[in-house]
């Protein structure tokens, strides 16, 4: 509904602005306002001359996150942007605060372009580990405590930064004189939408060909994934995580993990729910609810493996769901698939390990080996 | 007369007490229709959700409030005993707080070593985070006690447990700010209490050993007892004031470990319920005041359990929310009555 209100306003805007404006200008304006983000809810981007308008919103409040331009620095700026904030492209200093940012310069070869990440010692990435040790990279802290000295050092002229509710960034903009540009991938609602991000890193590198063809071909492989399943003749139902201190934190019912699961052919059980933030339920409405399920999804932070054993000595009740009787928990480890780091950008491949767990004779062509969830075996 | 009194008192708390227990059985989020309730106690049977709801979620969950309730409002009567401060509780020995910090420890140090965040709460963070709030927990107990064993003086015991507690805290502050937001809300989670982490298969160990604290403070009534009398006259009645202040301390907070490791510390109720009691019974004696307040402890934890997870939510409230919540307002209302 957003979307088609935003196409029918823009397109108001093009007639009128076409119709003012001096014939040089229209064939130039005519297509600058085509949103080029087709599954993104929180950012927009339209051609603007040369470069790029970018809109950033947010959840929260009716208040634009930041609006940016993007202009070729080869190109002398327009006048009118002198006031504006504008990001010189190709970018040349980035300091990126999430490891969803620095993996795309990574698959698209202008890693170069990064000089600082942060929580470094939680990646496992052999690239990144090199460049830190060559200290092309450098680590400049965590979220919560900048190392404010070593960003100024590294004369960022942009930094992607994790855009929350309260927390305003400005400071170390103004100190390094860098645009502090807010990269807002994670609340995105939409697997697609949450891929989609990888093309802002194209518009910022000047490599929004070979980021569109990326996108584009992720987007082609999700699509012909979920048209098969929605022929699907069952659809198994699936719950989802583990508690903590008896309290359940389930995914909402409009959050993108929830619609992974309907698009690989499956019912959420709390796909009636309506909130895109997790919700805490305590574990005897879960268990009402969700005993009968068929497929249980779990995430592993640790180093350790999970087992049936081990989740039973945890908690006794985890024996009673359906999923734990039929061996149908899918598990993944997230550090060792770098789930953080790159499934963004797989939602086809995480939609795949979902297809072909709840829907094995759709694959069964393919010797497919799930990359980030696979169902947990029985050790017995 | 008086006699009598006590016995419908002590009564009245059970029977009290014994409604709360079954209405912690019955009453949750998920309905419990009034007919079925027979049917379900009749015939236990894994197969039916209800059953496995009542039987292996609320039956260990009323009972790690009762033992807990029990164990932390007995701890903090002998605290106000000891230190002869109505405002003691186990928290001043800065039990709490070391607990905290090992938990702190395991959820935000491990979360940094092993990598991603432990907030996906796998089952090994579970049992880490019993340990580690014991070990925290008994580590400081261990420094009070060097502590409590060459001095006499309570007042600066009590300002040594403080400043404890005020350590352990800042080195948590600390470690929370060197870590995850993930991580840091697992921390917080713990930190806010909650009696459904006992479940069926640590209910034995947990169980057995609040049971054997609870027991002990019973010896310990006529100590505490010539204790009230002051510390002179104690000591001219051939009480070694510096062992038996060791014992106390012991015993209170070996109570306080274990409930924190399981339950995460729970504010309030050492605090409170042993006014409540004394109020209730108007009596000093700790041979009526060590049972009474457990029972006060127990009634107060069932129904404050009970309130957490009242039907319409989906979720759990935090206990600590809830104890303070329903507490305070009692505790006040008893002190105005008394000091009229």
């Amino acid at each position: 509904m957003r979307k088609l209100l935003f196409v029918c306003v823009s397109m108001i805007c093009v007639l009128v602005s076409c119709g003012e404006k001096s014939n040089e200008a229209k064939n130039e304006s005519c297509t600058e306002n085509e949103n080029l983000m087709q599954y993104t809810s929180y950012i927009d981007v339209t051609h603007y001359k040369s470069g790029y308008y970018v809109n950033v919103s947010n959840p929260w409040n009716e208040k634009s996150l930041g609006e940016y331009y993007l202009y070729p620095d080869s190109l002398d700026l327009p006048d009118e942007l002198k006031n504006q904030v504008v990001i010189r492209t190709p970018v040349k200093n980035v300091v990126a605060y999430s490891s969803t940012q620095w993996s795309v310069f990574l698959e698209i070869g202008e890693i170069s372009r990064v000089k600082g990440i942060l929580e470094s010692d939680y990646t496992d990435n052999v690239e990144i580990k090199r460049l830190l040790a060559e200290k092309k990279i450098e680590d400049v802290g965590i979220e919560t405590s900048l190392n404010t000295e070593i960003v100024i050092n590294l004369h960022p002229d942009v930094i992607l930064y994790t855009p929350y509710s309260t927390v305003p960034k400005t400071e170390i903009g103004e100190l390094t004189g860098a645009v502090m540009f807010p990269f807002a991938d994670y609340l995105e609602n939409h697997p697609l939408g949450r891929a989609e991000w990888l093309k802002v890193i194209g518009f910022l590198t000047c490599r929004e060909d070979d980021a569109n063809q990326w996108f584009n071909n992720i987007v082609s492989r999700y699509e012909s994934l979920k048209t098969l399943c929605e022929n699907a003749e069952n659809r198994p139902t699936v719950f989802s995580d583990l508690p903590f201190e008896g309290q359940w934190y389930l995914p909402g019912g409009a959050s993108y993990i929830a619609q992974i699961f309907h698009d690989a052919g499956a019912d959420y059980i709390w796909k009636d729910n309506n909130s895109t933030a997790s919700l805490p339920v305590d574990a005897e409405t879960v268990l009402s609810k969700a005993r009968d399920a068929d497929f249980w999804r779990v995430m592993n932070s640790t180093n350790h493996k999970f087992s049936y054993e081990g989740l039973a000595v945890e908690n006794e009740l985890y024996t009673y769901f359906k999923a734990y009787k039929d061996r149908n928990i899918l598990v993944c480890d997230i550090r060792e698939s770098g789930y953080f780091e790159k499934s963004e950008y797989e939602p086809d491949i995480l939609l795949k390990d979902f297809v072909y767990a709840f829907h094995p004779e759709m694959l069964e062509n393919e010797d497919y080996t799930p990359k980030y969830f696979y169902r947990l075996k029985d050790e017995k | 007369m008086k006699n009598s009194r006590i016995t419908i008192g002590i009564l009245g708390i059970i029977i009290f007490g014994i409604i709360l227990f079954v209405l912690n059985l019955f009453v949750g989020s998920v309905m419990v229709p009034f007919e079925d309730i027979f049917k379900v106690l009749l015939e236990v049977n894994d197969d039916k959700t209800l059953s496995v709801i009542i039987f292996n979620y609320r039956l260990p969950q009323a009972l790690t409030a009762l033992l807990a309730g029990a164990a932390l409002a007995v701890a903090g009567l002998l605290m106000q005993t000891l230190f002869r401060n109505p405002l003691a509780d186990p928290s001043m020995l800065g039990i709490s707080s070391g607990a905290s910090l090992g938990v702190g420890i395991v959820i935000l140090l491990t979360g940094a070593i092993s990598g991603a965040a432990v907030s996906s709460f796998g089952w090994w963070s579970t049992i880490g985070v019993s340990l580690a709030a014991f070990i925290g927990a008994v580590v400081v107990l261990f420094i009070m006690l060097a502590f409590s064993s060459r001095m006499k003086n309570m007042t600066t015991l009590i300002i040594i447990g403080l400043m404890i507690a005020y350590l352990a805290g800042s080195i948590t502050d600390i470690l929370k700010f060197f870590s995850l937001k993930e991580d840091i809300h697992a921390f917080v989670i713990w930190g806010m209490g909650s009696f459904s982490g006992v479940g069926t298969s640590k209910m034995t160990v947990f169980a057995i050993s609040i049971i054997i604290g609870l027991i002990a403070t019973f010896f310990l009534s006529k100590n505490l007892n010539i204790l009230l009398l002051g510390e002179m006259y104690a000591e001219n009645l051939g009480l070694n004031i510096r062992k038996n202040s060791v014992i106390i301390i012991l015993v209170s907070g070996y109570l306080t470990a274990i409930v924190t490791a399981y339950c995460g510390p729970i504010a309030f109720v050492g605090l409170a319920m042993p006014h409540i009691a004394r109020f209730l019974f108007k009596s000093s004696d700790h041979r009526l005041l060590i049972p009474a307040t457990m029972l006060i402890g127990m009634d107060m934890t069932l129904f404050c359990n009970l309130i957490a997870r009242m039907p319409g939510f989906d979720g759990n409230l935090p206990i600590n929310a809830v104890t303070a919540f329903i507490g305070a307002p009692v505790v006040i209302s008893v002190i105005m009555k008394s000091k009229k």
